[in-house]
C-alpha cells in the first residue's frame, strides 16, 4: 500500500521520525561517513600523521601482487571454510537437544551461552593454556594416553583448525539460541503427523525440522559468516598471524597496516576487499536460498 | 488540532533548549579564553604508565612543576601503552594530540618525519648543555635537527641467574665475554631439572624479539641492517648471514635455546627469566622489574663482544612537543621538559627503577647506582652507553623490522637456510624502504 502524503508528514509519522532520529543519526556519523570514508580514502596514501595524499588505484594494484595478503585471503577463506558448517552444525546438535522442556533446562542453556557473553581476551588466553604445549590440557591428555605431544597453536597445520574449534566453542551459544527460536516454531501437529505416517526420527528431521528451520538456518549461516570473514579479536589475542603466517587472517592483515604500520589507504583496500568477499558469498547464498530455504 | 499545535510547542521547546546550551557553552569557552590570556597557559601533558608508584610519581612532579611555574597549569592524558599510542595516532588525524607527550623513542622518526613534531635542536642549545645529558642527540636526524628529549634510557644488557650459575659451578659473566664464552656457559646451563629427559632449563635465548634478540647478535657479528641513510637494506651480507646461522644453531644445532614453540609454551619472550626458564637473556633495563617481582636471585653484565665488536641497541624514550600546539602552548612545553630533565625531578624519578636517568649528574651517583634493589651491577648500563646504537630507527622502522622477522621466524624453525633467510629479507625490507621513500616524496 502506498502512503498518501498527509500520512508521512502526519504527527504520528514524526513522532516516528523523532524516535528513530538518535539510531539514523548514528548510522550516518558512524557508518555511512566512514564507509564514504573508505572509499576515498583507499586512492590515497595516508599515514593518519600526514594529510591523505591522492594516488590513484596504487594501493589497488599493490593488493594484486601482495603475497601476505593473498596468504591472509586463503587463511580467511580456509577459516570460514572451517568455521560456518562447524558452528552451525554444533549449533543446530546443541539446540535440538535443549528443545525438550525439562527440569533444569533454562540453567543449561544458560551454561551454553555463557562463552558468548564473555570477553574474548579471557576466552583467547583459557584456550591458550588448554593449547600450551608443554602444560597445556590437550597435551596432557595426550601423553596420558601414550601419545606424543602436538604444538597446537604452533604448528602451520593445526593453528586454524585450532582457532576455528575455539570459535565455535564462543559462538555456538549465540546461533544455539536462534536456532531454538527457529525449532519451537514449528507446530507440534506436523510432527504428531509425521508420527502417524510411520516417519523415524532422522526421517522427521529430514522431512519437517530442516525444511521450517531452513530461514532460520539461512540467517545463522550469513551471520556466522560475516563474523569468520570479519574474524580479528582471537587470532590477535591468540597467535598474531603466527606461525610463519599461518594464521595471519584479514582482519589482522588490515590491522597491522591501518595502525601498526600507517598505512590507512592499503588497509582501506583491504577493507573494501573483504566487503567484496562478504557482497560475494552472500550474493550465492542469496541465489541459491530458492533450492533450500523455505518461508513457508 | 491540539495535539499538533503540542508537538509544534514540543519542538519549539527542544530547539529553545539546544540554542540555550549552545549559548551558555559559548560563554564558558569565552570565559576559559579569556582567563587563560590574564594568567595562565594550559598545556595538555600525555604520557604512559604502569598504574600504581609510576603514575603517583608523575602526578607528583607535575604538582612540583606547577609550583615553580605558577602561569602553566597542566593537564594530564595517561593511559596504558597501547592505548596511549592508538588514541594518539587520532588525535593527532584531528589535530587534537597533546601539547607534549611521552613518546616510546623507537615512534620519534615516525612522528618527526611525517611534520607532527616540532624540531627542539634551537631550545636545547639555548637553555641547556648537551653534554650534561645522555643520548641527548639519539633523536637527530641526518640534518642535525633534534625532535625530541630524552626522558629516560633503555640499554641492552646480558641479564644473568646468579642462582643457576652456581649451581652449575660456573663464574658469573664478565665485560670480557665473547659470544664463544656465552656458548659454552650456555651448554652448561641448559638441563633437564626434572631429569627425564626433556630440557626444562635453557641457557640462552634467541626469537623474534628486536632488541633483545636478532638486532644485536646482527651487530655483534659486524652485519649490517640498513645504511647510514636508513633507506637501503644492507641485511644480505657475510656477517648477517654469519649471525643468522648463530642464531639457529643455538637453537636448533647446539639446542641450548628454547624453539619458538616453547617460547611461546613458556609465557612469551619476557616471561623466560623472571620464570628462570633460561639463565641468561639479553634485555633493557626495564626488565629488571619483572625480575625483580619474581624474585630472582640475578645480576648484569655488558653483552658479550662478538667477531664484530660490541654493539647495543639503546632506546630513549623521550618528550617531544605537538608541531600544530600554539607558541606559548609549545613554550610552557618546554619548560616541563626542561624541568623534568633538572636534577632534583631525575632524583625522583630514578628511584623508581623504571629507566635510567638522562640526567648525567644522577645517573652517574648514588642516586642511580646505589638504589638497593637488582641488579646490582648499574654501572653496566653506564658502561655499555659508549657501545650504544640506536637501531636504524626510522619512520617506517615498525614495518621494516616485522618484515625482517618474518623472514627469520622459518629460519629460526629450522625450515630455511640463513643465507636464503638474508635474501629474502634483503628484499622484504628494500620494498618497505622504497614504499615510504615514495611517500615522502
Amino acid at each position: 500500500m502506498r502512503l498518501s502524503k498527509s500520512n508521512v508528514w502526519s504527527s504520528e509519522a514524526r513522532w516516528g521520525y523523532l524516535m528513530v532520529s538518535p539510531y539514523i543519526l548514528g548510522m550516518i556519523v558512524f557508518v555511512i561517513g566512514p564507509v564514504i570514508a573508505a572509499v576515498f580514502i583507499s586512492f590515497t596514501q595516508y599515514s593518519i600523521l600526514a594529510p591523505p595524499k591522492w594516488i590513484g588505484l596504487a594501493n589497488y594494484k599493490e593488493l594484486m601482487s601482495d603475497d601476505t595478503y593473498w596468504q591472509a585471503f586463503r587463511n580467511t577463506l580456509y577459516f570460514t571454510a572451517l568455521f560456518v558448517p562447524f558452528q552451525t552444525i554444533v549449533a543446530l546438535i546443541l539446540a535440538s537437544a535443549l528443545k525438550r522442556a525439562i527440569r533444569g533446562i533454562s540453567w543449561i542453556r544458560t551454561s551454553f551461552f555463557i562463552p558468548v557473553v564473555s570477553s574474548w581476551v579471557a576466552v583467547s588466553l583459557l584456550w591458550y593454556w588448554i593449547y600450551n604445549p608443554k602444560f597445556g590440557l590437550f597435551n596432557y591428555l595426550l601423553r596420558s594416553m601414550g601419545l606424543p605431544a602436538l604444538g597446537w597453536l604452533s604448528d602451520e597445520k593445526l593453528v586454524i583448525p585450532c582457532l576455528v574449534l575455539v570459535a565455535v566453542w564462543k559462538g555456538a551459544g549465540y546461533m544455539m539460541v536462534i536456532l531454538l527460536a527457529g525449532l519451537k516454531n514449528i507446530p507440534e501437529q506436523l510432527y504428531e503427523a509425521a508420527v502417524i505416517d510411520s516417519a523415524n526420527k532422522w526421517q522427521q528431521f529430514r522431512h519437517v525440522t530442516l525444511p521450517l528451520l531452513s530461514p532460520t538456518l539461512f540467517l545463522v549461516i550469513i551471520i556466522t559468516m560475516l563474523w569468520s570473514v570479519n574474524a580479528f579479536d582471537q587470532v590477535y589475542v591468540m597467535t598474531q598471524g603466527g606461525p610463519n603466517k599461518a594464521s595471519m587472517v584479514l582482519g589482522l592483515y588490515l590491522y597491522n597496516n591501518a595502525f601498526v604500520w600507517y598505512r590507512m589507504g592499503y588497509a582501506s583496500v583491504i577493507a573494501w576487499s573483504m566487503f567484496a568477499i562478504l557482497l560475494v558469498i552472500s550474493g550465492i547464498q542469496f541465489a541459491t536460498q530458492k533450492r533450500w530455504v523455505h518461508y513457508n | 488540532m491540539l495535539e499538533r499545535i503540542k508537538f509544534h510547542l514540543f519542538y519549539v521547546r527542544i530547539f529553545m533548549l539546544i540554542i540555550v546550551i549552545g549559548m551558555i557553552s559559548v560563554m564558558q569557552m569565552g570565559c576559559s579564553k579569556t582567563e587563560e590570556k590574564s594568567s595562565k597557559t594550559t598545556i595538555v601533558l600525555g604520557y604512559y604508565a604502569l598504574p600504581g608508584d609510576p603514575e603517583k610519581v608523575m602526578k607528583q612532579l607535575i604538582a612540583d612543576f606547577q609550583v615553580k611555574h605558577p602561569d602553566i597549569q597542566v593537564v594530564t592524558q595517561v593511559s596504558p601503552y597501547e592505548e596511549f599510542f592508538q588514541k594518539l595516532k587520532t588525535q593527532v588525524a584531528a589535530n587534537k594530540a597533546p601539547d607534549v607527550w611521552l613518546s616510546d623513542g623507537v615512534f620519534v622518526p615516525a612522528y618527526a618525519e611525517r611534520g607532527v613534531l616540532k624540531e627542539l635542536t634551537p631550545w636545547i642549545d639555548r637553555d641547556l648543555q648537551r653534554k650534561d645529558y645522555l643520548m641527548v642527540e639519539s633523536h637527530m636526524d641526518n640534518d642535525g635537527k633534534i625532535w625530541a628529549f630524552p626522558q629516560g634510557l633503555q640499554v641492552l644488557v646480558l641479564y644473568y641467574n646468579k642462582k643457576l650459575f652456581d649451581e652449575a659451578k660456573l663464574a658469573y659473566p664478565t665485560k670480557d665475554w665473547t659470544l664463544d664464552d656465552l656458548l659454552k656457559a650456555a651448554k652448561k646451563l641448559t638441563k633437564s631439572k626434572k631429569g627425564n629427559g626433556q630440557i626444562d632449563q635453557y641457557g640462552f635465548t634467541v626469537g623474534l624479539e628486536i632488541t633483545g634478540s636478532w638486532y644485536p647478535v646482527i651487530k655483534q657479528f659486524g652485519g649490517m641492517l640498513l645504511d647510514k641513510t636508513l633507506t637501503k637494506s644492507e641485511i644480505n651480507n657475510p656477517q648477517t648471514i654469519q649471525a643468522i646461522q648463530y642464531m639457529c644453531d643455538l637453537i636448533n644445532k647446539e639446542k641450548v635455546a628454547p624453539s619458538l614453540a616453547d617460547i611461546t609454551s613458556l609465557g612469551l619472550s619476557t616471561n623466560l627469566f623472571p620464570s628462570q626458564a633460561v639463565a641468561m637473556q639479553y634485555g633493557l633495563y626495564g626488565r629488571s622489574i619483572a625480575a625483580n617481582n619474581s624474585h630472582v636471585d640475578y645480576d648484569v653484565e655488558m653483552i658479550p663482544k662478538g667477531p664484530g665488536g660490541r654493539v647495543v641497541p639503546a632506546i630513549a624514550n623521550a618528550w617531544v612537543i605537538f608541531n600544530k600546539s600554539s607558541p606559548e602552548k609549545q613554550a610552557a612545553a618546554w619548560e616541563w621538559i626542561k624541568f623534568y630533565s633538572g636534577k632534583e625531578p631525575q632524583l625522583t624519578w630514578a628511584k623508581l627503577g623504571e629507566a635510567i636517568p638522562i640526567n648525567r649528574e644522577v645517573a652517574y651517583s648514588d642516586a642511580f647506582l646505589g638504589i638497593p634493589t637488582p641488579p646490582h651491577n648499574r654501572k653496566a648500563f653506564l658502561d655499555s652507553l659508549q657501545y650504544a646504537h640506536t637501531m636504524d630507527v626510522n619512520g617506517c622502522w615498525e614495518e621494516w623490522t616485522d618484515a625482517f622477522s618474518a623472514a627469520l621466524e622459518p629460519a629460526l624453525n629450522g625450515k630455511a637456510d640463513a643465507k636464503t633467510t638474508a635474501a629474502l629479507a634483503d628484499k622484504n625490507v628494500q620494498e618497505v624502504l622504497d614504499r615510504y621513500a615514495k611517500e615522502r616524496k
